[in-house]
């Protein structure tokens, strides 16, 4: 590889990566992500195949219900940062209901990183900036 | 316009021409300026939501920490409430394969019947192997009510790069380390004609209504079972328990297959290999714990 070609994907991954850092600054990130693993972990602990879970009734689908919807809260608090308060407490109560419908919320862990999570996002918001900031940022 | 889609402006190859390449020429201009703008309309947003990020500082703020609070004081609280019989779980488990131990069962209106279960993780049902699927014979077995004394199931994992987890969930009495698979296990109190649980056994129950467990080995100690039948088909052994099986149309019982079905099934010192533990009602589970613990546990580790 010539010296061009790795000086532009260096740039190209540092671009991307200044990108994604803003992108994560503009939004709840770190809550949604702690949702996404919450309800991935419910799932997880209460998998079935999708046709049972769908015929089963309640007990076969309850961790797909609770499971899947912190998932989705997760992904809408990252493209639709707007929301957040909703999500917040919608999550925060969501995870309270998993403990006891699915598997004591995937045996308790799942509906403790899911209140973490929905505490994290509802209270997301603008902070005073770091002293250090105020000097070298001007 | 940027500078970029301008440039194409100028430079369509095929603005001056006539005929059907002057027809090409336009839509394929047309979609390539729309394109243009697209990327340009992107790359503004994105340079507004860098400008955004820099100018405030955003985050979880304090406020946060009373609603964790609040949260962990409330799971805490359905927590107590579940040990303490007073909330009743819904506890539904698939595919993976766990280990039950239980003092004494005591069950009214048990069907059971043989079924294919599909398994994750599996090649030969015996096996862990990942990723696999494998059809297993199984025993269906539908309890109407069930009272436990004693349970305890541990599901193991093996993590990469981290080894072997056990999941141990203890509830009700103590599980012994081993069982004699002859006898009541001591400390069980079974009344002496029925064989159901009464006293401190009975009040510390784990009881559970409509419960369904998908097991490949049930072993233990029959005791005074009464209003057996055996060979009943299998379509059949539902209704006389009042249960519905549910399940994929080749897991559900078939007419004519063998099935069995008990007034009152008591099995003392149950020891179980299951794939599946379903619940269509309510269970109460006393003195609940869960912990997550490093190796391969078994009996032995259960008290």
């Amino acid at each position: 590889m010539t010296e061009s070609k790795t000086n532009r994907l260096t740039s190209l991954l540092a671009a991307g990566r200044s990108w994604f850092r803003a992108w994560r600054r503009t939004r709840p990130f770190w809550g949604a992500l702690w949702l996404i693993v919450a309800g991935a972990w419910i799932i997880y602990w209460m998998s079935f195949d999708i046709g049972i879970a769908l015929t089963g009734g309640w007990s076969y689908s309850a961790g797909y219900v609770m499971g899947g919807s912190l998932i989705m809260f997760g992904l809408v608090t990252w493209l639709a940062p707007h929301y957040k308060s909703l999500s917040g407490i919608a999550t925060f109560l969501i995870a309270l209901g998993a403990f006891p419908t699915a598997n004591l919320g995937g045996f308790v862990l799942g509906s403790v990183l899911g209140i973490i999570g929905g505490s994290m996002i509802w209270s997301w918001g603008e902070k005073r900036p770091r002293p250090s900031h105020r000097v070298s940022g001007g | 316009m940027s500078p970029r889609a301008r440039r194409f402006e100028r430079t369509d190859p095929w603005g001056d021409e006539t005929g059907v390449s002057h027809v090409w020429g336009r839509l394929t201009g047309r979609f390539y300026r729309a394109a243009y703008a697209a990327i340009d309309h992107a790359a503004e947003q994105s340079a507004q939501m860098k400008a955004d990020a820099e100018s405030v500082r955003r985050g979880s703020r304090k406020r946060s920490l009373p609603l964790m609070i609040v949260g962990s004081a409330a799971l805490v609280a359905m927590f107590g409430a579940v040990s303490q019989n007073a909330l009743a779980v819904n506890f539904t488990t698939g595919n993976s394969k766990f280990k039950l131990y239980s003092n004494y069962l005591d069950a009214e209106h048990a069907a059971g019947y043989l079924a294919p279960t599909s398994r994750q993780g599996s090649t030969d049902c015996d096996a862990d192997v990942a990723d696999v699927q494998a059809q297993c014979g199984v025993t269906e077995l539908g309890i109407h009510e069930a009272k436990l004394a004693g349970l305890c199931g541990i599901a193991t994992e093996s993590i990469p790069l981290v080894g072997n987890y056990s999941l141990m969930i203890t509830a009700g009495d103590d599980v012994p380390d081993s069982y004699s698979g002859s006898s009541i296990p001591t400390g069980t109190t079974t009344d002496p004609t029925t064989g159901k649980l009464t006293n401190g056994s009975l009040s510390n129950a784990i009881s559970a209504t409509n419960l369904y467990l998908n097991s490949d080995a049930l072993s233990g100690y029959g005791n005074k079972i009464s209003g057996m039948n055996l060979g009943q088909s299998a379509e059949t052994v539902g209704d006389s328990a009042g249960l519905t099986f549910e399940g994929n149309a080749n897991q559900l019982p078939k007419a004519g297959a063998f099935g069995l079905y008990a007034r009152q099934l008591n099995v003392a010192g149950l020891n179980g290999n299951s794939y599946g533990l379903n619940l269509k009602g309510n269970i109460t589970l006393p003195d609940l714990n869960i912990r997550v613990v490093p190796g391969a546990k078994t009996q032995a580790d259960c008290s």
